[in-house]
């Protein structure tokens, strides 16, 4: 299998706080990895470093090439999309000319990848004219995502998937995205607080725990250590996230 | 009461083009460009220059006029707004600075005396019982056509949806893969060519002179405020609201009391609505 996506030492300081610490990770092609951790441990911050906005040091591959080197708005072009936590979406547009902004770099395959979105969420394809400030966060969520893939991508980073939607919402977007793995071979790195959902997709996952990665390895394998049973995946099948 | 409506519809086509180009700015780079009123102003001296000094034809001269708007427009904020990002207050500083300096070159390029300029067509239109001057006919017409241009290309165009997507969400544009210095640039040059001509406008329904940069920027910044700030409909609405407001007073009241109607409406909505009619974010 070849290596997706590669990070080696990251590091991220705002100001005078550290808040990612030398972390390293790889994604191998195909693969769908989960980044899972409490609120502020900094995965939002791993994201935006692999887009280039923020200020990072340490080495951020994809596919080989160094991704420090190109300007964050030609990285979508390479094969990497994000689907930032909570969208940014453009709110005032439609749904429809969220998905074309999406394929700005992309414009050969907007036929293609508009087919692709529509027949995922089909509730977009209704609401296509619907202006996305009046949506509800699962359809945001689905937009987010489907903005995203609207880039052509091969590797998707997703940050909060599930936050603030409901156990049925989250249940279709962990469908979503197991199909555009399986189906369409899309490779996917997920960061989620949500071990639940991490789990229920994952085959691999890391711990990030303020700025560190503490643990990583199969779902199985963290499922074995007690105490990350407890504090991260709890009894129930509710978000056991809170740490 | 027709001349009324005519007289407001046709000014408020014309404010209309005045204010979009200004808040265009405002709502993609997020900053005031007091230097606005001398987009005006030298859109009208480069017209002047162009159709009553060298003698070219008034067509092409309004182009020059609008191209020479465009490339002012991307001087200011290649040379000047983008070295100061980030700082609001000093973009607001510099231009305002800078449209000192504009109208003190003016002033030793063409003299302080006003001068006065040809219609772009003379004559007088009738519609109904109502005149309107065929200049500032045409005015509202090519605001018109310049305003559903704007609206077309951004709304079909890859380019145009970009502009919009940088107003909305900066993150979520650059992680589309759109490139926020392109957008800058673009719209900057927009806003100049809409400047420019504006001028035009303004300087043949009034009068060329080195202090015409001011009115126009109260203007703009009175639609502004109205329609809500960087809100492309608001500015449109505004537009109307203001320019219909302004001839009732000069036609039923006084005409000296044209600025003041809107000063006025400017204070009750900063009271009232602080963030304008349609708008999101406060000043």
């Amino acid at each position: 299998m070849s290596i997706s996506l590669s990070i080696e030492n990251l590091e991220v300081v705002y100001g005078k706080a550290r808040s990612v610490n030398g972390i390293s990770l790889s994604v191998e092609t195909g693969q769908i990895i989960a980044i899972i951790g409490p609120v502020g441990a900094g995965k939002s911050t791993v994201f935006d470093a692999v887009f280039g906005l923020n200020e990072s040091t340490g080495k951020i591959e994809f596919e080989g090439q160094d991704l420090r080197k190109i300007p964050p708005q030609k990285i979508v072009e390479l094969g990497v999309a994000y689907a930032p936590e909570r969208g940014n979406l453009f709110t005032q547009m439609n749904v429809h000319d969220n998905l074309l902004t999406g394929a700005y770099r992309a414009r050969k395959d907007i036929k293609k990848n508009l087919e692709l979105v529509y027949d995922l969420f089909p509730i977009l394809k209704d609401r296509k004219t619907q202006e996305t400030a009046t949506q509800s966060g699962g359809e945001r969520q689905m937009l987010s995502l489907g903005r995203a893939l609207m880039s052509s991508p091969r590797l998707l980073l997703v940050d909060e998937p599930t936050i603030g939607l409901s156990p049925k919402v989250c249940l279709s977007i962990a469908e979503a995205l197991g199909k555009l793995n399986k189906q369409h071979g899309l490779t996917i790195l997920i960061a989620e607080q949500n071990a639940n959902f991490a789990l229920s997709l994952a085959e691999y996952i890391y711990l990030l725990e303020i700025g560190r990665i503490t643990r990583h390895g199969t779902s199985a394998e963290l499922l074995k250590e007690d105490v990350i049973r407890k504090s991260y995946f709890g009894n129930s099948n509710e978000s056991g996230d809170k740490a | 009461m027709l001349q009324i409506l005519v007289q407001g519809l046709v000014l408020s086509g014309f404010y209309a083009l005045i204010a979009v180009g200004f808040t265009l700015i405002f709502s993609v780079g997020r900053v005031l460009n007091l230097a606005y009123g001398s987009f005006l102003m030298l859109g009208g001296y480069i017209y002047y220059q162009g159709a009553q000094v060298v003698g070219l034809p008034k067509f092409p001269s309004l182009i020059i006029a609008g191209i020479a708007g465009a490339v002012f427009g991307m001087l200011v904020y290649r040379i000047l707004v983008k070295r100061l990002s980030g700082n609001v207050v000093a973009v607001e500083i510099a231009t305002l600075i800078l449209a000192v300096v504009v109208q003190a070159a003016v002033v030793l390029v063409f003299s302080p005396s006003p001068k006065s300029m040809w219609p772009l067509v003379p004559g007088v239109l009738r519609i109904g019982d109502a005149s309107v001057t065929y200049n500032i006919f045409i005015a509202a017409v090519v605001s018109w056509i310049l305003l559903g241009g704007l609206f077309l290309f951004t709304g079909m165009t890859h380019m145009g949806r970009a502009i919009r997507a940088v107003s909305m969400d900066s993150k979520g544009a650059v992680i589309s893969g759109i490139d926020p210095e392109r957008v800058n640039i673009l719209t900057w040059a927009i806003s100049g060519t809409f400047g420019a001509i504006a001028g035009v406008f303004l300087a043949t329904y009034t009068q060329l002179d080195p202090n015409m940069w001011v009115t126009p920027l109260i203007i703009a910044v009175a639609v502004v405020i109205v329609g809500g700030i960087g809100s492309i409909l608001g500015s449109l609405v505004a537009a109307h609201i203001i320019g219909m407001l302004e001839t009732i007073t000069t036609s039923l009241i006084a005409a000296e009391l044209r600025g003041v109607a809107t000063m006025l409406i400017i204070i009750a909505v900063l009271l009232v609505a602080p963030k304008g009619l349609f708008g999101k974010s406060e000043l």
